[in-house]
């Protein structure tokens, strides 16, 4: 296992992530999207902790993937709140805080 | 070419597949199935990297819970979801040329820099008990921000409550 071709693994798959944060439509997509960027830089830091030897890197991702499912709920609801108040399930009708 | 190494390209090929169907597909339903997918071979990628704890917790929390949650909210919403949804993706070549410059970037940055280079010559550590040591560092050298963590998902807690409520009427119980 090559340490670079792990890092371009993530590298990727974050890229994938990115890619769909832009280009989708559904909000849901969005939150979808996101949650591959997360998981491409929590596969980084375990990487990297484990090339240096060192736990830390571990414990920063246990730290954010902890985070990462507290923001998916307060996403997720939010998500709702939008569907219910202003009918709309898609990003781009979303937009009024476009000046 | 030994089994490790199979196994890794393997394993990759599956993340990168996966997370392209993830982005790609048509129905949100299946994308989330291979957000699932995907998740999963995120943790076999941890368990290869002696991170057995971390693999389990991965699998604990997002292919059973955050999977479940986001399967959850497109069934809520299935109705308004079936129409007029057959453009799933808009802006798909500036958001490509966006997401490809990053990578590149990405990839450019980590090739020349001589940090990156010297930790991947370096040979990586052998195994030891990982679980027990995380536990310990986790509650001695870490435990402020693990409190401040669980402070972090109360607030997340009371605040997806407070959005998610439905708003009640005036004389509806």
């Amino acid at each position: 296992m090559n340490f670079y071709s792990i890092l371009w693994v993530a590298f990727l798959v974050f890229s994938i992530g990115l890619f769909g944060v832009l280009s989708r439509r559904h909000l849901v997509g969005v939150i979808m999207g996101i949650e591959l960027m997360f998981n491409a830089a929590n596969l980084v830091l375990v990487a990297i902790g484990w090339a240096y030897g060192v736990l830390t890197g571990q414990i920063i991702a246990l730290f954010a993937i902890a985070i990462t499912v507290a923001e998916v709920a307060v996403g997720l609801a939010l998500f709702l709140l939008i569907e219910r108040v202003r009918k709309t399930v898609q990003a781009d009708e979303v937009s009024l805080m476009k000046g | 070419m030994n089994g490790e190494t199979i196994a890794f390209w393997v394993l990759s090929l599956g993340l990168v597949v996966s997370s392209i169907a993830v982005v790609f597909s048509k129905r949100l339903l299946r994308s989330a199935i291979f957000l699932a997918l995907s998740l999963l071979l995120t943790a076999f990628f941890y368990i290869s990297f002696g991170a057995e704890l971390l693999a389990g917790i991965q699998i604990l929390l997002y292919t059973g819970g955050v999977i479940t949650l986001i399967v959850f909210v497109i069934l809520l919403t299935e109705g308004i979801e079936m129409k007029k949804l057959e453009e799933t993706h808009r802006g798909i070549v500036p958001a490509l040329l966006a997401s490809s410059l990053f990578f590149f970037m990405l990839v450019y940055y980590t090739w020349t820099s001589p940090k990156v280079r010297s930790l991947a010559a370096s040979t990586p550590s052998s195994k030891f008990n990982v679980s027990k040591f995380l536990s310990e560092s986790l509650f001695q050298e870490w435990v402020l921000p693990f409190e401040v963590l669980s402070l972090l998902l109360l607030a997340a807690i009371v605040g997806a409550l407070v959005l998610a409520r439905r708003e009640r009427k005036e004389g509806e119980t």
